[in-house]
């Protein structure tokens, strides 16, 4: 008897234990979604990181289990529905005081026929059938504060794209500054630049700041303007390159000259064995083998033949700081030129976003297409195009030996051919500091022993005949 | 242990019982169902009854009625100002014996009855309503030393006259807490009336049949203590007492009426008999357990001469019945 009413009020009171768990879930759901409705123009304070679309939850985590933790369900609760049992089928406490008894140890006459009693008023009563789920106003406004909260996220959610979109835009543009400036002072400490080295260095500043945030979009503008108008104002101050016979002459030609002049520098050095006077002799003999400094001193000093050292010394100091000071020059211009293109890039963008067209559409295909659009500034900035037919692979030969045909004659020639696909884009490195490198190198391995004597020349030749074929392309 | 068929039949006794003395006094008295029950529930609980109503009302039948029905021995004690204590408790009296010695022999007052009628006690002095008090709480009489043991069941209903209150005596509170019940006897309606006229101006009424004794009477009141009450339901009971109390420390908070017009509120006696008497009256009702309306049923005539007003509720013509009456509405069964 006692256990089929125990177990009759087991489930009276785990319904409404149930029933008060999903209603306290259903309130907090409730007050999540309302707070997060009311306090929804606040989300335009909200970092771009912190998605505002995760604030009910965020709130629904949080008040949930503190209002589980404030209504806990006590031993009040269980009376309380055992009451309302009573009251319900007018048990007339019968109940109430069956549910009281079946806890205590000893039970008498009276309190056995008190739990008769209630086992015969509740035999085929289902407490779920007779308190059922009821639906408070929380319930009701939930679905309602729902819809509501959807609607405003899909409103709100295009403005904050479109204030992401801008973010990114200035934050791309000082990117691009920031990456032009470190190799822009690559280039610089690399070529002795000191004019473009500053200038790299103002270039990182100005990128420095606007991507921590200390200057706006504007700000941006505005320093980027500055700097190549004082670039500009220098270049018109400046009118032209310092030496005219560098006029005509490429990049990669002044790059050869100062090689050249390195070269002969070297050969300048004092030779304790030799003294002063062997020592011009050797560079005048090597003079003979660095054809665009023989043209530039020839230019200069047309009978140079019979040049001291110290003459010749001076003469490639002052050769070297004009072609220093046009290599910087044209830096510099083509810094300027840069920063005109970013600021014309800038102004596009924020005309864009103004006039509304076309919107701000995803940024990394913005991004791409102004990557096709830009021309690259460096070698190798250039962007790889798309061949329209598939480019045929040569045969991958591994460490194979090849039939090669040199200026010496025929011979075996190895090398190892990789598979790949060359992709478009800046490099890593600058061509300049490569060649210059390659040149530095090859002077040692003159220098050194490991080639035999007689061979020098020939090799010597073989690179400077390279410079000489590049330069008349 | 007894069976559980035991106690229903049992019960089944007692509310049989109580019907047919319902019926039986129906038979002399006109009306008064409530009084009647709630005498006969201070009867099985062994309490004493303190009733108030004007003169005429038949009190005095009614109480002699029940002592017939119950076959128990009735006494009617008429206060008057000169009356003494032991015209109520009796004395020792001088006598002869058989061999013509001289000795005391304690000659019975009427207190030692079943039933004991005080009328008008507030007529007497405080001493001798001291004498009858006494013999209530203690249901024995000390008379020269001597301990006389009243017959039992033994219950006292005294009335009190509420006109002609000049020249009384009132009983002091802490007498009056020693009553269970304060019953108020109303005036019988007007159909009640015509049948009292109808029942006395006529051929008089046949003897009620007894239908119950002492014995009888002193099982049920067993019975009535073995009750069960539920804690939430003996809780309601406590918290309707505390509720009668103006200090807000007490219970639940002070309700407004007893903070602004009580001065002290209901005794634990109060207490007591709130839930003994709703216990007798589930048992009569045949049912096995206390329930929250019989604790309401019998508030009134349990605690309604336990609280003391002030003498604002004097000026404002605040009564206790409005009291308990806020208490019952606003005290709640579960909280």
């Amino acid at each position: 008897m006692s256990a089929s009413l125990q177990e009759k009020f087991s489930v009276l009171i785990g319904w409404e234990k149930l029933k008060r768990r999903e209603a306290l879930l259903i309130s907090a759901l409730c007050y999540s979604l309302l707070f997060s409705l009311v306090a929804s123009p606040a989300a335009a304070l909200l970092p771009l990181w912190a998605d505002p679309s995760v604030v009910p939850a965020v709130i629904f985590l949080v008040l949930a289990p503190a209002l589980f933790l404030l209504r806990p369900w006590r031993t009040g609760d269980s009376l309380r529905a055992v009451w309302l049992l009573d009251r319900t089928l007018d048990m007339e406490e019968r109940a109430i005081t069956a549910w009281e008894i079946l806890g205590r140890e000893k039970k008498g006459s009276a309190e056995l026929l008190v739990l008769e009693e209630a086992e015969g008023r509740l035999k085929g009563v289902d407490p779920k059938a007779i308190f059922k789920r009821r639906l408070t106003w929380q319930g009701i406004s939930a679905p309602l504060f729902f819809l509501l909260w959807l609607l405003f996220v899909f409103l709100d959610d295009g403005a904050r794209v479109e204030r992401s979109f801008k973010a990114s835009q200035a934050s791309r543009a000082a990117a691009q500054l920031r990456e032009f400036s470190r190799q822009l002072r690559d280039r610089a400490i690399s070529q002795g630049l000191s004019e473009s080295l500053e200038m790299a260095r103002a270039l990182e500043r100005v990128a420095a700041e606007r991507l921590a945030g200390e200057v706006d979009e504007k700000g941006l503008q505005e320093n980027v303007a500055g700097l190549a108008d004082g670039l500009r104002g220098k270049e018109e101050a400046g009118a032209g390159p310092s030496d005219l016979s560098f006029a005509m002459a490429t990049a990669e030609g002044l790059l050869d000259l100062k090689a050249e002049m390195e070269a002969l520098r070297t050969a300048l050095l004092p030779d304790s064995a030799k003294g002063q006077e062997g020592s011009g002799r050797e560079a005048l003999e090597r003079l003979g083998n660095l054809p665009r400094l023989k043209e530039e001193i020839g230019k200069r000093l047309p009978s140079f033949e019979k040049i001291e050292a110290k003459d010749l010394r001076s003469l490639l100091d002052r050769l070297e700081k004009q072609v220093a000071a046009e290599l910087d020059r044209r830096t510099l211009v083509e810094t300027m030129e840069f920063l005109d293109h970013l600021l014309r890039g800038m102004e596009a963008r924020e005309n864009q976003l103004l006039t509304g067209e076309a919107g701000p559409a995803e940024p990394g295909r913005s991004a791409q297409v102004e990557r096709e659009k830009a021309r690259g500034i460096f070698p190798g900035d250039q962007p790889g195009t798309k061949e329209s037919a598939e480019r045929s692979l040569p045969p991958f030969k591994a460490s194979a030996g090849a039939h090669l045909k040199g200026l010496l004659g025929e011979g075996k020639g190895g090398s190892l051919s990789f598979r790949g696909e060359p992709k478009g884009g800046k490099s890593g490195v600058s061509q300049e500091e490569i060649l210059a490198s390659y040149r530095r190198q090859a002077e040692e391995e003159l220098a050194s022993e490991r080639i035999p004597e007689a061979l020098r020349e020939t090799v010597k030749k073989y690179f400077l005949s390279l410079g000489m074929a590049e330069g008349k392309k | 242990m007894e069976a559980i068929t035991e106690i229903q039949e049992r019960m089944a006794r007692a509310r049989g019982a109580f019907g047919e003395v319902k019926a039986e006094i129906a038979r002399v008295i006109v009306g008064h169902e409530e009084l009647i029950d709630q005498i006969f529930m201070a009867l099985v609980c062994g309490g004493h009854c303190l009733l108030e109503g004007v003169p005429g009302l038949g009190k005095t039948l009614l109480v002699r009625t029940l002592g017939e029905i119950l076959n128990l021995s009735f006494s009617r004690i008429q206060f008057t100002p000169d009356l003494m204590p032991a015209d109520i408790t009796g004395t020792n009296v001088l006598t002869d014996d058989p061999s013509g010695k001289k000795l005391f022999d304690f000659q019975r007052g009427p207190v030692f009855a079943h039933i004991v009628l005080a009328d008008e006690i507030n007529r007497a002095t405080p001493k001798t309503q001291s004498a009858l008090l006494e013999s209530m709480q203690e249901q024995s009489v000390t008379v020269g030393g001597k301990v006389h043991r009243l017959p039992s069941p033994f219950m006292v209903l005294a009335t009190q006259n509420p006109i002609e209150m000049e020249g009384t005596y009132p009983l002091p509170e802490a007498q009056i807490d020693r009553f269970f019940f304060k019953l108020m006897v109303r005036y019988p309606s007007r159909g009640d009336l015509g049948r009292i006229a109808d029942l006395t101006t006529a051929s008089l009424p046949p003897a009620p049949d007894k239908v119950l004794d002492g014995d009888g009477v002193l099982e049920i009141r067993e019975w009535v203590r073995q009750v069960p009450v539920a804690e939430a339901v003996k809780d309601f009971a406590v918290r309707l007492v505390l509720a009668t109390h103006p200090q807000e420390s007490q219970g639940d908070g002070a309700l407004p009426l007893a903070r602004r017009f009580v001065l002290y509120g209901s005794s634990p006696r109060g207490l007591q008999s709130l839930i003994l008497a709703a216990k007798a009256r589930a048992l009569l009702s045949g049912r096995p357990n206390v329930s929250f309306n019989d604790i309401r049923a019998v508030a009134l005539p349990a605690l309604r001469h336990r609280i003391i007003l002030n003498l604002e509720a004097d000026a404002e013509g605040m009564s206790v019945e409005k009291i308990l009456a806020e208490a019952l509405e606003r005290v709640v069964e579960v909280p």
